[in-house]
C-alpha cells in the first residue's frame, strides 16, 4: 500500500506553496523591516529571484534522477556508505532543527497572543499529535488535506489583504532604495533560508509519487513562486500600513489584522490570521516530519516507514519543549545556527550532487563509448 | 465496526481537550476597563482604573441609582505591577481589551512618557484602538472621576466626542498608541496628543448630582494639543495652530473658517469639505526647502453680510482669494509654532526631506534640530468654493430691499 501512494501535480503545487509560506507569513515582515526598513519589499523580490534560481537547481536534480527521493539520490551519487552518512546528516540535522522549531513557533505565538495562561506543553502536545496522525496516514492524505484547506486559506488571506487597503499610505515606501544591495541581500537571506533552501527536503516526500511525473517540476517551481508572492504581498502591505513599526512587533501580520476596522462592523478579526497560520504551519511541520521519517527509514533500510512515525513524533514534541530555553534564544538560532545549516542543505549539497552526478554521467558515457566497439564486435 | 469504537474514543478525547476551558474567562468574572489614567506622584506611578458597573448601564434593569463607573487608584513602580496590585480593591479580574481611552497626567507627560507606554505596547490584552489624551493642567485621576450625561460611561463619551470633533471640527487629534510611536520614531521626533480639560470642581463631577441637572457643573472638554519633543511634553498648541497643523499633516477632514464681511460688520462661515495635503521636501542649492501643496474644497455655510451679492460669480472668486489668504496665515501660524515657538518638528518636515533625498539626510540628520528652524516653507494653495448651500442669496439682503 505504501508504494501506491499517489498525489497529483496540483496537490504538489499546494504543498510547495504551504511549505514556502510556512511560519514566515507571521514573522518574516518583522525581520525584513528590521534590516531593510521601507525597502523590505525589494529584499523580498530579491529573495523570490534567488529562490527561483535555487528551485531551478533542484529541478535539475529531479530531471537527473527521476522518481528517486533525496536519499536514493545520495546512494546513487555517493555510494552506499558515504551516501548513508550524507543522508543521515541531512535527515538528523533537519529533524532536530526543523519540526521542533515549527512547533515552538506555534506554542510561542499562542502563549504570547492568545492563550497566555495555557502552558506551552499542552499546545505542543496537541499539535504534535496532529502531525503524528497526519504523517502516519501518509503523504497522499496530507496532500488531500492541502487541497481542502487551500481555498479556506486563500480566501481568508485575500480578504485580509483587501480589507487592509484603506489603511495603506504610499508615503511609507519612500525613500525607495535607501539601502544598498548588500543590506537587501542580507535581508532576503531570511526569506530564502526558511522558504527556499529547506524546500529541497520535499524531494523525499513527493519524488516518484506524483501521478503525472512530467508536470511535477513545474508544479513544484510554481508552488514555491506562488508562496513567495503571498509573502511578498504580506510584506508590502505591512510596510504600507505599519511602516517602521513592523520591526517592533513579533507578529506584525497579527497586528495588521487587529487594525482592520471597516465601519465599526468588520473588526476584531485577528483570529483569521491565527487560522491561516495554523494551516500553513501544519504543512510545514508535517512535510519536515514526513521527510525525516522517510529519510530515517531509508537509512535504516526499514520497509514500512510508518513504524517510525510515533517514536520520532514523540521526539519532536520532546525537542520542541527542550530545545529552547527562551524566545530570544530561538530567534537567535534563526539568525545564527539555521543560516549555515540551510545554506548547506539548500545550496552546497545540491550543487555538489549535481557536479558529481554530471561527472559520473560523463565518465559512464566515456566508458560506454570505449566498450561499445568491443560489444559490437562480440555481437 | 472495528474502527467505530476507536473513532468514538478519539472524538470524545478531542471534545474534552478542545473546549479551551483551560484559561477561560467568563463575562461575569471580568471587570471591564474602559478608561485608564496614569500620573506621576512622588516619583511613583499612580494608575487610575475606570471600570464599568454593569448593572447600572444595562438597559433592561435601568440601574439602581449607583454610579455607572467605579474608579480604582493604586501606586507602584511599574504599570503592570500596579495594575495587578490594584486587584486587591477590585471585585473581579480586569479585562483591558475594551479600553477606550488612556489619559496621561500633565506632570507625567512633562517628565517623559516612554517608560509608561512600554507596557501598553508589550501586553497582549491591549489593542491599538484606544485614544491617548493628556490631562491639561490636571491629574489623569481627576479626569476619569467625572460622570457625564447622555453617555453613561465617561470614557465612552470621551471616545465618541473625540471622534465627532475630529471629524467635524478638526482641532483635536485622535491618536492611538501606534500612531504616536510612529511619530516619535519619525525623523522629526515630534508628536501631538489632544488635551482634555476639566471645567469645574472634580469632587462634584464625581458624584451623581453632576448628571442629575441639565447642565452639569463639572464638564470635560477637549482643548488644545500637547506637543511632545521625543517623549516629553513641551507645550500646548492653540486652536488656530492646531487646525493649521492638522492641515499640514493631512489629517483634517472637516472644519469651519470664519471670514469678516468685506465692508460691513458681520462674518461669513466657510466650511472645508475635503482637503488633501502633500508635503514635499526639496534640496535647492544644497539647502533643504519644504513645499506644502494644499488642495481644499469648501462651501459657503453662513453669511451675515449685507454687501455680499452671492448672485455674482465674482463674489465667490473674491471669497476664494480671501480664504486663500486666511488659510495661508493659518498654515504659517502652525509652521511658526513648530519652527520658532517650540522648535519641534511635529509637522513631519524631517520625514519629507528624508523621503526626498536620503543621502543628504544621512549627512544632516544630526543637525536637523537646528536646521529645522531655518527651513523655508513654501505654500501652494489650491482652493475652490463650490456651493452656497440650499439658497443662493441671503434673505438678509431681500429684507434690506423692503421699503
Amino acid at each position: 500500500m505504501n508504494q501506491e501512494e499517489k498525489i497529483s501535480s496540483y496537490q504538489l503545487l499546494l504543498l510547495a506553496t504551504f511549505f514556502t509560506v510556512g511560519s514566515s507569513i507571521l514573522e518574516l515582515p518583522s525581520t525584513l523591516v528590521t534590516i531593510a526598513e521601507q525597502d523590505a519589499w525589494i529584499a523580498m523580490l530579491l529573495g523570490i529571484a534567488i529562490s527561483a534560481i535555487m528551485v531551478g537547481l533542484y529541478l535539475l536534480l529531479i530531471r537527473q534522477y527521476p522518481g528517486k527521493n533525496l536519499h536514493q539520490i545520495n546512494e546513487a551519487v555517493f555510494g552506499r556508505k558515504i551516501g548513508g552518512i550524507v543522508s543521515f546528516y541531512l535527515t538528523a540535522m533537519t529533524f532536530f532543527l526543523g519540526p521542533p522549531t515549527v512547533i515552538y513557533y506555534l506554542g510561542r505565538f499562542l502563549s504570547i497572543q492568545i492563550m497566555v495562561e495555557t502552558p506551552a506543553s499542552s499546545t505542543h502536545l496537541l499539535y504534535g499529535l496532529l502531525a503524528i496522525f497526519a504523517v502516519a496516514l501518509g503523504i497522499e492524505v496530507i496532500a488531500r488535506v492541502a487541497e481542502i484547506l487551500f481555498p479556506i486559506f486563500f480566501i481568508l488571506y485575500l480578504g485580509l489583504m483587501l480589507l487592509l487597503i484603506p489603511l495603506v499610505e504610499f508615503e511609507r515606501l519612500q525613500p525607495v532604495f535607501e539601502h544598498d544591495f548588500k543590506t537587501l541581500l542580507w535581508a532576503s537571506i531570511f526569506y530564502v533560508q526558511f522558504s527556499c533552501f529547506p524546500i529541497i527536503i520535499m524531494l523525499t516526500s513527493f519524488q516518484g509519487k506524483v501521478t503525472q511525473q512530467k508536470k511535477a517540476p513545474k508544479a513544484f517551481f510554481l508552488g514555491n513562486f506562488f508562496g513567495g508572492s503571498i509573502l511578498f504581498i504580506t510584506t508590502l502591505i505591512s510596510v504600507l500600513v505599519l511602516g517602521k513599526l513592523t520591526a517592533l512587533f513579533n507578529f506584525p501580520s497579527y497586528v495588521l489584522a487587529q487594525k482592520i476596522n471597516v465601519g465599526d462592523f468588520i473588526q476584531r478579526i485577528e483570529m483569521v490570521i491565527t487560522v491561516m497560520w495554523f494551516i500553513t504551519l501544519f504543512f510545514k511541520l508535517v512535510l519536515y516530519f514526513d521527510s525525516a521519517v522517510v529519510g530515517f527509514a531509508e537509512i535504516l533500510k526499514i520497509k514500512n516507514h510508518r513504524f517510525l512515525v510515533v517514536p520520532l513524533g514523540i521526539l519532536i514534541i520532546y525537542f520542541s519543549l527542550t530545545n529552547f530555553p527562551n524566545d530570544v534564544y530561538q530567534l537567535n538560532q534563526d539568525k545564527t545556527t539555521w543560516i549555515p545549516h540551510s545554506f548547506f542543505l539548500g545550496v552546497l549539497y545540491p550543487i555538489v550532487v549535481l557536479i558529481i552526478g554530471f561527472v559520473q554521467g560523463k565518465l559512464k558515457e566515456k566508458r560506454k563509448g570505449i566498450h561499445r566497439p568491443s560489444e559490437s564486435k562480440g555481437g | 465496526m472495528k474502527r467505530t469504537i476507536p473513532s468514538i474514543l478519539v472524538v470524545i478525547v478531542l471534545c474534552v481537550m478542545l473546549t479551551s476551558c483551560w484559561s477561560r474567562r467568563e463575562l461575569n468574572e471580568l471587570a471591564i476597563v474602559v478608561g485608564l489614567g496614569i500620573d506621576k506622584v512622588d516619583d511613583r506611578y499612580q494608575v487610575s482604573i475606570q471600570l464599568v458597573n454593569p448593572t447600572e448601564i444595562s438597559a433592561r434593569l435601568g440601574g439602581a441609582g449607583q454610579s455607572p463607573i467605579v474608579l480604582i487608584t493604586e501606586k507602584g513602580e511599574t504599570i503592570q505591577e500596579t495594575l495587578h496590585r490594584a486587584l486587591v480593591e477590585a471585585p473581579r479580574r480586569y479585562f483591558f481589551s475594551h479600553l477606550q481611552i488612556l489619559v496621561l497626567g500633565e506632570e507625567l507627560a512633562r517628565n517623559g512618557i516612554r517608560d509608561v507606554l512600554d507596557f501598553f505596547w508589550r501586553d497582549h490584552e491591549f489593542r491599538f484602538d484606544y485614544y491617548l489624551l493628556v490631562a491639561k493642567n490636571n491629574k489623569a485621576e481627576n479626569i476619569l472621576k467625572v460622570l457625564t450625561p447622555l453617555e453613561k460611561l465617561p470614557s465612552q463619551k470621551l471616545f465618541s466626542s473625540l471622534e465627532a470633533s475630529e471629524r467635524y471640527w478638526g482641532a483635536t487629534g485622535d491618536i492611538t498608541l501606534d500612531e504616536l510611536v510612529i511619530r516619535m520614531l519619525g525623523e522629526g521626533k515630534g508628536a501631538g496628543l489632544t488635551g482634555i480639560e476639566l471645567l469645574g470642581d472634580p469632587t462634584v463631577g464625581g458624584s451623581r448630582e453632576n448628571i442629575e441637572v441639565a447642565e452639569p457643573k463639572t464638564k470635560l472638554k477637549y482643548s488644545q494639543i500637547a506637543i511632545f519633543k521625543e517623549d516629553r511634553l513641551v507645550g500646548w498648541l492653540n486652536e488656530t495652530e492646531t487646525i493649521g497643523t492638522k492641515y499640514i499633516l493631512d489629517e483634517l477632514k472637516n472644519t469651519i473658517y470664519v471670514l469678516p464681511c468685506p465692508k460691513n460688520k458681520g462674518h461669513i462661515a466657510i466650511e472645508v469639505i475635503r482637503s488633501n495635503t502633500k508635503v514635499e521636501g526639496k534640496i535647492e542649492n544644497g539647502k533643504p526647502t519644504i513645499h506644502v501643496y494644499v488642495k481644499s474644497e469648501q462651501n459657503l455655510g453662513e453669511t451675515q453680510c449685507e454687501d455680499l451679492d452671492l448672485t455674482l460669480p465674482e463674489t465667490l472668486f473674491d471669497l476664494e482669494k480671501m480664504m486663500k489668504k486666511k488659510l495661508g496665515q493659518a498654515l504659517h501660524i502652525a509652521v511658526d509654532a513648530a519652527q520658532k515657538k517650540y522648535k519641534v518638528d511635529f509637522l513631519g518636515f524631517g520625514d519629507a526631506i528624508h523621503r526626498a533625498d536620503p543621502k543628504y539626510w544621512e549627512e544632516h540628520r544630526k543637525n536637523w534640530e537646528h536646521e529645522f528652524a531655518q527651513v523655508p516653507v513654501h505654500l501652494h494653495l489650491d482652493l475652490k468654493i463650490y456651493h452656497t448651500g440650499t439658497v443662493t442669496d441671503s434673505y438678509n439682503r431681500e429684507m434690506e430691499k423692503l421699503p
